[in-house]
């Protein structure tokens, strides 16, 4: 028998900092709810919206897999390592915090929000070198299909973290329907719905809510409308 | 009032320094930070801290052999990995481990599904 918990989109932590709007699935910053602390290794699910010309300063990461989505707009991204980029819509950034980096990240524009998802994984390896990735998907790649945006393999589709995570994104039109095979025994997955009415087995998401499901191989995912959502297939212990 | 004491060991000098400055953001917290095992145990033996953070590059040895010492002389204390994040996750983790009362070896991740 499969366990599920739901997060309603209106239940989530919500920082609202002028030039930072935040929504987050689990206890970050000020959120803090110990109920809300993380599904398996997924431990910060952050819906972010930057103010133009606003951003991040520098700062730290120690040990940590973390994925930067970009949903609308450009966000400029340094780091201790030298890299400088820009991650742009249509594409996804991985850094494995290893040993520690630091970095900041700016909305590129000065007049437009950008909006991000940013998501944090434990790893399953501690004090890996730090390292940094970022490629371009293919939005055709999605329609109606799930397309795989990360792996714990280099060698296949999407960018790779040290963790035995998968995570596909998908647009799907009304109706559109299909099953997820897990990848690994043990896994569970957590559906975040971007936009539109999603079915997952018989729960109903509406735009930005959360649904974690754990204790079973396969789920059925049907578009009840036009929707997009993420899909993050992550061990459920260490 | 008394401010919360927090060890934080690193081994990247310019993260340790950020991350020191980041604890001590909040007021009542006062954080000492250094990249030395043997200068954290002589910390540790003179300052009652209340909090440990673990942080990037503490190698298993020198990890094991911290927690070790540092419950053999205070068994309450709360030794935490910390995973950076400026004033988001840090801040967080610090929060949830204070308010869990286990001490020693707390990790969220030890039962994920709270």
């Amino acid at each position: 028998m499969a366990n599920t918990v739901l997060h309603k989109a209106d239940t989530r932590g919500d920082a609202n900092h002028g030039w930072l709007h935040s929504k987050h699935t689990f206890s970050f910053a000020n959120y803090y709810n110990p109920e809300r602390m993380h599904f398996g290794v997924l431990r910060v699910l952050n819906d972010d919206t930057v103010a133009g010309g606003r951003g991040f300063g520098t700062h730290p990461h120690d040990n940590m897999e973390i994925i930067s989505i970009p949903l609308e707009g450009d966000l400029e991204h340094k780091d201790s390592m030298g890299n400088v980029a820009v991650i742009k819509n249509g594409e996804i950034q991985v850094m494995s915090a290893g040993t520690g980096i630091q970095h900041s990240e700016y909305n590129k524009s000065t007049n437009s929000t950008v909006k991000f998802l940013q998501i944090w994984v434990f790893p399953n390896k501690k004090n890996v070198t730090p390292r940094y990735d970022q490629i371009p998907l293919n939005l055709e790649d999605r329609k109606n299909k799930l397309q795989q945006i990360l792996s714990p393999n280099p060698d296949d589709a999407g960018v790779w973290i040290h963790q035995n995570a998968w995570f596909h994104l998908a647009n799907f039109d009304k109706g559109t329907t299909t099953e997820y095979q897990f990848k690994a025994k043990g896994n569970g997955l957590y559906v975040f719905n971007l936009k539109g009415d999603l079915k997952v087995d018989n729960q109903l998401l509406n735009t930005r809510d959360g649904f974690g499901i754990w204790d079973t191989d396969k789920v059925q995912i049907t578009a009840e409308t036009d929707a997009e959502f993420l899909l993050m297939e992550v061990p459920m212990t260490m | 009032m008394n401010k919360i004491q927090i060890l934080v060991i690193g081994r990247d000098a310019d993260i340790l320094q950020t991350v020191v400055r980041l604890v001590n953001k909040n007021e009542q917290w006062n954080a000492t930070g250094t990249s030395e095992d043997e200068a954290a145990i002589e910390l540790f033996h003179r300052h009652p801290y209340d909090l440990v953070l673990l942080g990037g590059g503490v190698e298993n040895d020198s990890e094991l052999k911290l927690r070790r010492i540092f419950t053999l002389q205070n068994p309450k204390i709360k030794i935490i990995q910390h995973w950076g994040g400026g004033s988001g996750l840090l801040e967080n983790e610090i929060r949830s481990a204070l308010e869990n009362n286990e001490g020693g070896n707390f990790n969220i991740v030890d039962n994920p599904f709270n």
